[in-house]
């Protein structure tokens, strides 16, 4: 399994202004699928939910995030990071 | 050359549904009582264990003949629940005293470290001084029922 951090920037629904956040994004290596022929394979996509803290009004507001899944990962779990932990 | 696709794409940003406000709620409050309850726990517990001696001594004495010493009707053995009722309350005792720790309120990371310390020490404390009153429950069951 492998945790990579994402940065994505996401327009807030609160202030309208475009916030920076971090992901830590926990993906599996599957060996069925690097059994299979990444031609064959149709792209796969994983959507969650999560929620950010606006820093401006410091309120949370919601997102809905779609991960491509590549060929011969999974995605396990999506979490956003505190701001000392980006 | 080929651009590398994003991984990543927001679908869509909203503010907070009342179901997800109504889950944040819920979580904050879990998080914040997490540690007061396993503090109540081991408060009322230590109460519990404390209590548990004199009672078993009045059974006891209760269940002892006249004149015959509980070393001489059960040997030392009638110590035993004693010894871990006393055991449990000191367990109880260690989960009730608050934790030393130093923290900063500005790190998220720190704070959540240490709830999760706190929260862990509770719950060991509460299902050890549970084991060790019960055992000496048992034991005082098989003391008297030696008599």
């Amino acid at each position: 399994m492998s945790d990579d951090s994402e940065k994505i920037t996401i327009k807030c629904p609160l202030c309208s202004v475009e916030h920076e956040y971090r992901l830590s994004v926990k993906r599996s290596h599957v060996l069925y699928h690097m059994l299979s022929a990444p031609s064959s394979e149709e792209k796969r996509f994983k959507s969650f939910k999560r929620t950010f803290l606006c820093p401006s009004k410091e309120k949370p507001f919601q997102a809905v995030l779609r991960f491509e899944e590549t060929f011969g990962t999974i995605i396990d779990r999506v979490d956003v990071l505190a701001k000392d932990q980006a | 050359m080929r651009p590398e696709p994003r991984s990543v794409v927001v679908e869509s940003v909203e503010p907070l549904s009342p179901h997800g406000k109504a889950m944040l709620g819920a979580g904050e409050r879990l998080l914040l009582e997490s540690v007061q309850t396993g503090r109540d726990f081991c408060k009322s517990m230590v109460g519990v264990a404390f209590a548990a001696i004199p009672s078993y001594v009045g059974l006891l004495k209760l269940f002892l003949p006249d004149g015959l010493s509980p070393v001489k009707a059960a040997g030392y053995s009638w110590l035993l629940p004693v010894v871990l009722f006393l055991l449990s309350a000191a367990v109880f005792i260690g989960g009730h005293l608050p934790g030393r720790a130093a923290f900063s309120l500005d790190l998220p990371a720190e704070v959540e470290r240490v709830l999760r310390q706190a929260t862990s020490r509770r719950f060991w404390c509460g299902i050890l001084g549970f084991v060790l009153l019960s055992s000496g429950i048992a034991a005082s069951l098989a003391v008297l029922a030696k008599l």
